[in-house]
């Protein structure tokens, strides 16, 4: 518009100075400017916040009943494990003394454990006892035998492929739960863990292709203690501790954060 | 006050499903959300910011990053949300503000009138939005959201240094307007303006001061 033929032609260094956090870059040549952009900072009033309660409803909701694709293993693992404990518990009875107490723990009922979660060490052909730990622990230290079982891979598999699309499956590689696929395929990359899993897809007569199961544990991720320390216990305990409202850069029209 | 570096444990808090942690970073972010949605949507800016709320909530345990990351994730999400809905009504809103309306509202010497601050926001949100759409997104992003040229430019699929031209191009085509309407006449502060007639915005302004 008329910006050429204006006093203050507006200069661009000082432009991106002022776009990376520094308000006095423009307040001096183009002062309504810089109060245009405080306006457009200004904090947050009650109104824009409405739907906030809306907003924590389905964050709770989507933790407590998670409709994400990428929830579905643990029901296939926890579904798995069930019956292999069963099976566990009557050979690990017989044949493995040492085992069968975990075993027969399990079966009844005791360790509703993923089958990813073994103990390292016990698992042999189909004897595996889910693990005793209380809190899911994926990140554990790499497994002494050659990996987990093929109905594991498998299970781990087709729910991998099962995400949605490219995007969600090379974020949840990111995720714990998928490590053994990333070790398995040798490579945290997307395209080398679908090579890997192209051929384990095939449902091998595994009772879970399709889990039907709806009912799922309430959160996969991060276990409790896997909590940022010292915050976490700030925020969930004590919210009101907390000022409502993080910073706007502090007081400056426009505030815009530093360059990356 | 929330260091950012505080957030950043924030994030990973309401990762591992910390409602109270979750509470802050939408507090954090809805407000600057919603001015840029208000950019490219209109008044639909509140129902696509509920239905990318939606979604930040069922996929965040699948995010990976820092607060800075989550910023422009959501910034992401909430485009997303938005060009669908306007694939769907087939147009984006027109905006027209005049830079007057601004400078009547913008009362630099009674910061103390918190109502006419409040105006104010939804009026320069509005005399951004009236840029080319290029032009506004890249000054949203980068002057309200607070993301750098490279996060701004991964949003809008485009080079940083083509944000930074668009940034530059929104500043100085808002500055000139600003100066022009305040040579053409003296901004007095007024609640009831006289001009308001000539506010021809569809997405107006001051519709939605509540």
């Amino acid at each position: 518009m008329s910006s050429d033929k204006g006093r203050n032609r507006m200069d661009r260094t000082a432009a991106e100075q002022f776009l990376q956090g520094d308000p006095a870059a423009l307040s001096a040549g183009h002062p309504r400017l810089a109060q245009l952009l405080a306006a457009a900072n200004a904090s947050a009033r009650p109104a824009e916040l409405a739907g906030e309660s809306a907003a924590v409803a389905a964050f709770t909701a989507a933790r407590h009943s998670p409709v994400s694709p990428a929830r579905r293993p643990s029901m296939i693992q926890l579904t798995l494990a069930k019956i292999m404990t069963i099976k566990a518990a009557a050979i690990a009875g017989v044949v493995f003394a040492g085992v069968g107490g975990v075993a027969l723990a399990a079966n009844a009922g005791v360790l509703p454990e993923p089958i990813t979660q073994h103990l390292p060490g016990v698992h042999r052909n189909s004897s595996k006892s889910p693990s005793p730990h209380p809190t899911p622990s994926h990140s554990r230290e790499p497994r002494p035998s050659a990996s987990a079982a093929p109905q594991d891979i498998a299970a781990l598999c087709r729910d991998f492929d099962g995400l949605r699309d490219n995007e969600h499956r090379g974020r949840a590689l990111e995720l714990p739960q998928y490590g053994e696929l990333v070790r398995q395929a040798g490579r945290k990359d997307r395209e080398a863990v679908e090579k890997y899993c192209a051929p384990r897809i095939r449902p091998s007569g595994s009772p879970s292709a399709h889990p039907s199961d709806r009912a799922k544990p309430s959160h996969p991720a991060v276990p409790p203690s896997a909590r940022p320390g010292g915050h976490s216990g700030d925020h969930s305990g004590k919210p009101g501790n907390r000022p409502s409202l993080p910073p706007k850069a502090s007081g400056a029209p426009g505030g815009p954060r530093s360059e990356g | 006050m929330v260091a950012p570096g505080e957030l950043d444990a924030v994030v990973r808090a309401a990762q591992s499903g910390d409602e109270e942690a979750f509470r802050l970073l939408y507090r954090a972010q809805q407000p600057v959300l919603l001015r840029y949605l208000r950019v490219l949507v209109g008044e639909d800016a509140e129902d696509i910011a509920s239905e990318a709320w939606l979604q930040i909530s069922r996929d965040l345990w699948s995010f990976s990053g820092d607060w800075d990351g989550f910023r422009g994730w959501t910034a992401t999400v909430a485009r997303h949300r938005a060009m669908d809905s306007l694939r769907a009504s087939r147009r984006r809103p027109q905006f027209s503000a005049p830079a007057e309306h601004f400078l009547e509202l913008s009362a630099p010497e009674e910061t103390a009138d918190r109502a006419l601050e409040l105006v104010a926001t939804d009026a320069a949100v509005a005399l951004i939005a009236s840029l080319p759409r290029d032009q506004a997104e890249a000054v949203m992003l980068r002057a309200v959201l607070g993301l750098d040229a490279k996060a701004a430019g991964k949003i809008l699929g485009k080079r940083a240094g083509a944000v930074r031209t668009a940034a530059y191009r929104g500043l100085r085509q808002l500055a000139g307007r600003l100066e022009a309407a305040e040579r053409a006449g003296p901004a007095v502060p007024r609640q009831e303006s006289p001009r308001a007639g000539v506010t021809t915005s569809p997405g107006a302004a001051l519709k939605e001061v509540r």
